[in-house]
């Protein structure tokens, strides 16, 4: 097929879009479990209890270093992964409709690592290729003597590269009409490589962490898997959620999370029947400008909102709005997790996920089979469309249900219950406009 | 504390409120462009199709498509008409009911066809985009009429239905996955109209 085939997607690489939620019973559901939530909380959780509990139970380190062994043809593999894609990508493969790179950026990695994160911790950390370049390079300099970059002060821009790293691929992804070209994705493989590669040869591996939007997302992602590696490399487990009370309370990791739940929410909006009227027929760079547009307006909405709401509980508890935007950014993980599930869930194990594997034994189109993977037609009737549908519902919801939850437990560190239900009411708002507009999205899907 | 708990059912009652508010005016929901679905064109000439199916959803299945390039004029259909049995003597005095029936014949879900006519103007839909709602299962016929020479690409299904100025192109397939497809030119690149398979 033609490259501009995959050029007009508002979803990236998906060919199907997912049918609308019957929106009215789950609406009202959705905000009465919040508000149920909200209200059972201030009654029975009176002290924070999940700081508590974020250190868990260790495993013992023989157990870490059985992993740091497994890790490595997992790092290989990851490795050899991105290399297919880019390879594929700059060699213009195509199998019938469906293209590799794509498919290991927008599907595998962005929607695949970011559930895996936030249920087995940080994988990414292992796997991402940069990591595994960045360790092949220190490693040589090494052995040729030179000196080791310092890898503990904080990069002068902190976390923000990360957010601006995660805009750009969002809109790459959601805006650009050309974005799921195998050119497009070739081509911002290679120019993200030199950015890592090259912030890593001056700034050493930190750069990875803070600079690299996919490695700062997972990592956020991961605070609220039950499982972690402690300082000395001892597998732990601990509730879920509790981790993300050991979230650094810092702008620039709010604004990594609200590009991402911004850019997640204008994906549902430009999926919905609601997009194509305002953006009418329009095609090519012009519908590029108006995605773009749109995208900036809604991740704007959803940062004024939470900041409105911030500004809001500020003026009960008489700290300044980014005090409060700082102390429960935290909170906006499992929304973020929430929404990916949501918009992403179907194309992670129908037609995008089920593209992946089959094109991973074939990814040049030369007729190659190397995991016996290539003949697999895709099964849309893996997971039945009402299956779909309570996902996307219970994601949306279960998310909002942890984000009160996590916030609860972060106020009542320093006031009492009451108080801080009191307090707290105007984040709720926020949190119940967040899940009644997400659903309300799905349901003009 | 009191006011608290007052300030929590205040909240409560009015968070509800705002979320009937929105999901009210969310419902207006479907039907609102909704042409042909099946009811309209449920008879005429159902027979020919479903041969030329395509339900492939993996290959291209480019063969399939228009062929015919010219509306595939009704079969005579010579057959099923005249009813077969010209009632041979014995109907007036043994069986009273001519017809008893006596095989139940289910026939479940008689798998209705839908005709979906879209017309494109310089690779636009001239009625904008609309969606058309299909029950899985369906027998979709698409017939092109275009101003240009082109392609109507159905995503999801991938497949393809050429067309050109004065030769509507056609496409005959079973809707067999639930979920909402775009379909677009391929030369211009504009969404002609959707598909929502449910």
């Amino acid at each position: 097929m033609t490259a501009d085939l995959g050029s007009v997607l508002a979803h990236g690489v998906g060919a199907r879009g997912d049918l609308p939620l019957p929106f009215y019973l789950f609406g009202i559901g959705a905000a009465v479990a919040l508000m149920a939530t909200f209200i059972s909380l201030s009654f029975f959780w009176h002290r924070a209890w999940l700081p508590g509990a974020a250190t868990g139970r260790s495993f013992g380190t023989t157990a870490g270093r059985a992993l740091d062994v497994m890790a490595i043809p997992a790092r290989l593999a990851s490795l050899a992964v991105f290399v297919l894609a880019l390879a594929s990508s700059v060699s213009g493969a195509a199998v019938g409709s469906q293209r590799f790179g794509p498919l290991t950026v927008y599907v595998a990695l962005w929607v695949g690592m970011a559930m895996v994160s936030a249920v087995f911790g940080d994988v990414w950390r292992v796997l991402n290729p940069f990591e595994t370049i960045a360790a092949a390079i220190e490693w040589t300099a090494g052995k040729l003597g030179l000196p080791q970059l310092d890898d503990t002060d904080e990069i002068p821009g902190g976390y923000w590269p990360a957010a601006v790293a995660l805009f750009w691929f969002l809109l790459f992804e959601l805006c650009y009409h050309e974005g799921t070209t195998n050119e497009a994705v070739g081509g911002a493989m290679i120019a993200y490589t030199v950015g890592m590669v090259g912030g890593s040869a001056v700034y050493g591996r930190r750069w990875l962490r803070q600079a690299d939007g996919f490695g700062v997302l997972f990592s956020l992602l991961a605070k609220m898997a039950p499982i972690y590696r402690d300082s000395i490399g001892a597998i732990r487990l601990r509730p879920p959620l509790s981790g993300l009370t050991t979230v650094a309370p810092r702008i620039d990791l709010l604004a990594v999370l609200l590009v991402v739940l911004g850019g997640t929410t204008f994906d549902s909006l430009a999926g919905s029947t609601l997009w194509p009227d305002l953006v009418g027929t329009h095609r090519g760079w012009t519908a590029t400008g108006i995605n773009t547009a749109g995208m900036i307006i809604v991740m704007a909405i959803m940062a004024f909102l939470y900041y409105l709401g911030s500004l809001a509980v500020g003026w009960f508890t008489e700290q300044s709005a980014t005090e409060v935007a700082r102390r429960f950014a935290h909170s906006l993980v499992p929304i973020v997790l929430g929404y990916t599930v949501a918009h992403y869930f179907s194309l992670l194990v129908l037609d995008g996920g089920q593209n992946f594997l089959r094109l991973l034994s074939n990814p040049f189109d030369r007729g190659s089979n190397w995991f016996g993977t290539a003949d697999w037609a895709v099964n849309f009737f893996l997971v039945s469309t009402d299956a779909i549908a309570w996902v996307q519902f219970l994601a949306i919801v279960l998310g909002h249900i942890a984000a009160v939850l996590v916030a609860h437990d972060r106020a009542v560190e320093t006031s009492d219950a009451s108080e801080a239900t009191w307090t707290q009411r105007p984040m709720l708002l926020v949190m119940v406009f967040y899940s009644v507009v997400g659903l309300w999205l799905l349901q003009k899907a | 504390m009191r006011i608290t708990r007052i300030g929590t059912a205040c909240l409560f009652g009015s968070a509800v409120l705002t979320a009937l508010v929105i999901a009210a005016c969310g419902n207006d929901d479907v039907s609102a462009p909704t042409p042909p679905t099946e009811a309209a064109t449920a008879q005429p000439t159902v027979e020919a199709t479903p041969e030329a199916a395509a339900t492939s959803t993996a290959s291209p299945t480019v063969e399939a498509t228009s062929a015919p390039l010219s509306p595939p004029a009704e079969e005579p259909t010579p057959d099923s008409t005249p009813d077969p049995t010209p009632v041979p003597t014995a109907a007036p005095i043994a069986t009273p009911a001519p017809n008893p029936e006596p095989t139940p014949e289910p026939t479940p879900t008689p798998d209705a066809s839908t005709t979906i006519e879209v017309e494109v103007a310089g690779g636009k839909p001239v009625d904008g985009v609309q969606r058309h709602r299909i029950d899985a299962r369906d027998t979709v016929t698409i017939i092109v009429n275009g101003d240009t020479t082109d392609e109507l690409h159905i995503h999801g299904y991938d497949l393809v239905v050429r067309f050109a100025p004065g030769q509507p192109g056609t496409i005959t397939f079973e809707a067999d996955i639930p979920g909402i497809f775009e379909a677009e030119t391929h030369h211009h690149g504009d969404l002609v109209m959707e598909l929502e398979v449910r």
